[in-house]
């Protein structure tokens, strides 16, 4: 079998909102000084449930792909030291401002120079834009069917048996392949990447595709929701807080403010 | 102009928070001829009747394993045969997550998802305001007006309208089933979630990393069951196991806007605060005075939160 896992380089989301700042000629969030890009959290869910499922079955390869402008070679082989098999972007200039269409378009190109695989894996969303959108596109785009947000995933004989979450619970479904998963934080935290991993990494080549080779001209990358202005919104909240000589104290006072305020 | 509303009610009765879509209609727009049709999937047929809308369609779900591959084909059919709409319009929920990204991309439409705020209209274009980058900052996003636009709102972020006081006409559809089957739900496990369902308390007690064990959350649903709230947990909290999956509040968890929020041991990551900053009063005990949670507080407490919340119930106790 052959799956492929689409992985995007963000910002650091786990630093705190205070200390980021926005690019205002390019419209993006930017990382803090000092402190590199990460590949997107749910995405290396997604590589960790892509890497589970293809130690379950017989000669499964697991390839990483991405999309971007200057991407960081370190940040985007993390997959591998983790134990994918390789490594296939589009890190082309011209990509510096694409949008969902423009990233799905590309993805989808590389997919099908690749491919095909018989499961394309992604994270549900993006910590940078949270559009949650790529996925879908891709789905239309190579019409396969998608399912969003999987847990687990198991082979049996030609189909497969996957557990999707929803907002309370989970659903059992039995699937066709190819098929497009999208994951989440359910799958478990993705695995550390080992010493052989690292050194395995740092030795792989990135196969890397123009957009010109790709046969994708600029203006198919046309922009149809355009981003105008992006801000960090003004917090005008003032907080009063309940000062007091012991825990107790503070409680009785936290009682009387929220009694005085009709709350309780 | 013509609007679309596309409605899932994954309850068997009626989803309120669908009727926030018709307060963001009226935002669109100030057109007095503005006719809104709405397609609703599964529900209860007497509410249903009730939206405040022009034209009523419906269509009856089997079930919980309702396939969305169904869904898309009937929409499909019913985008070819009815009239042309300005906008298509969803609420954030499981089935809209799935759908409004591929029919904007089935019918090459434009795509704007999580929506708070419509930012302004004119004649080419029309400009929306959505959070972005875990909610810790905001995106103006500009469109223009020569195609259909396919939307999806942000739970919480417009007041619901109210249902009609009579019921009028509905026209049923049937669930187009595609046969191609590429995918079958077998079976859907509803998990429930500890205490009162957490999107309809009027009280929500909450605990985070700080609480610091199982035990500890024991005090959580113990000052929950007190004030009659309920359960709710970052994810931290439920990483560690400390409570079930269907407790957590935040970017992917529940969304709620109860009249009082306290948080116990919660940092205030934005991912956190985007489920409950809609919260009347949000109260904030954490060890940190520096947590960003306070940010966003009426009121803070620098304390131990499992201390304090020991003191806490044993004062309301004594006052009640």
């Amino acid at each position: 079998m052959k799956i492929c896992v689409c992985i995007k380089e963000v910002p650091d989301s786990d630093v705190p909102s205070d200390k980021l700042r926005i690019d205002s000629n390019n419209l993006k969030v930017l990382p803090i000084e000092n402190i590199s890009s990460i590949v997107n959290g749910f995405d290396l869910n997604a590589v960790e449930l892509a890497l589970k499922f293809s130690e379950s079955v017989e000669n499964c390869t697991v390839s990483i792909i991405s999309v971007g402008t200057n991407l960081s070679s370190d940040v985007i082989k993390k997959p591998i030291a983790m134990g994918a098999d390789e490594i296939i972007t589009c890190d082309d200039k011209k990509n510096i401002n694409i949008d969902v269409h423009g990233t799905a378009l590309i993805l989808s190109k590389l997919i099908k120079k690749t491919g095909p695989y018989d499961i394309i894996f992604s994270g549900r969303h993006a910590s940078d834009f949270d559009m949650a959108t790529v996925p879908f596109a891709l789905s239309e785009m190579l019409s396969i069917p998608i399912l969003n947000i999987v847990k687990t995933i198991k082979k049996k004989g030609e189909k497969i048996i996957l557990e999707r979450i929803i907002t309370d619970g989970y659903q059992l479904i039995e699937s066709k392949l190819p098929l497009i998963i999208t994951a989440g934080n359910q799958v478990g935290d993705p695995r550390y990447p080992t010493l052989r991993g690292i050194m395995i990494a740092s030795k792989k080549q990135i196969v890397n595709y123009t957009l010109d080779q790709l046969e994708i001209a600029s203006e198919d990358l046309e922009i149809k929701v355009k981003l105008e202005n992006l801000y960090f919104p003004e917090n005008e909240n003032k907080v009063e807080m309940i000062e007091g000589s012991d825990s107790k104290e503070k409680a009785i006072k936290l009682i009387y403010k929220l009694k005085e305020s009709g709350i309780i | 102009m013509n609007v679309l509303s596309i409605i899932f009610n994954e309850r068997e009765k009626f989803d309120d928070s669908s009727l926030e879509i018709f307060t963001f209609i009226k935002s669109l727009d100030n057109d007095k001829d503005m006719n809104v049709t709405s397609l609703s999937f599964g529900g209860d047929k007497k509410y249903i009747s009730k939206l405040p809308v022009d034209n009523n369609f419906y269509v009856e779900l089997s079930g919980e394993n309702t396939n969305q591959i169904d869904v898309l084909k009937t929409i499909d059919f019913f985008l070819l045969n009815d009239k042309r709409y300005d906008f298509i319009i969803f609420q954030k929920d499981d089935m809209s997550n799935y759908i409004a990204p591929i029919i904007s991309y089935r019918k090459n439409y434009p795509y704007i998802p999580d929506i708070k705020q419509t930012y302004s209209n004119n004649s080419d274009n029309i400009k929306f305001i959505r959070p972005v980058h875990g909610e810790s900052a905001e995106g103006i996003y500009s469109v223009e007006k020569n195609n259909p636009i396919v939307l999806k709102i942000r739970k919480n972020s417009f007041k619901k309208e109210f249902l009609l006081s009579i019921e009028k006409d509905i026209t049923e559809l049937l669930l187009d089933i595609d046969i191609s089957q590429s995918f079958t739900i077998i079976e859907t496990y509803k998990t429930k979630s500890e205490g009162l369902q957490l999107d309809e308390a009027e009280i929500v007690v909450s605990g985070g990393r700080g609480v610091g064990s199982k035990q500890g959350f024991e005090n959580i649903k113990n000052l929950a069951t007190l004030l009659n709230g309920a359960i709710g947990a970052s994810r931290a909290a439920v990483e560690a196991e400390w409570i079930e999956p269907s407790n957590l509040v935040g970017l992917t968890g529940k969304w709620i806007s109860p009249n009082l929020y306290l948080t116990f041991g919660i940092s205030g990551a934005s991912q956190h605060l985007a489920g409950c900053s809609n919260s009347k009063i949000i109260v904030s005990v954490n060890t940190d005075p520096d947590a960003s949670i306070f940010k966003y507080s009426k009121f803070g407490i620098v304390e131990d939160c499992n201390k304090f919340i020991i003191d806490l119930i044993e004062e309301i106790k004594k006052t009640s």
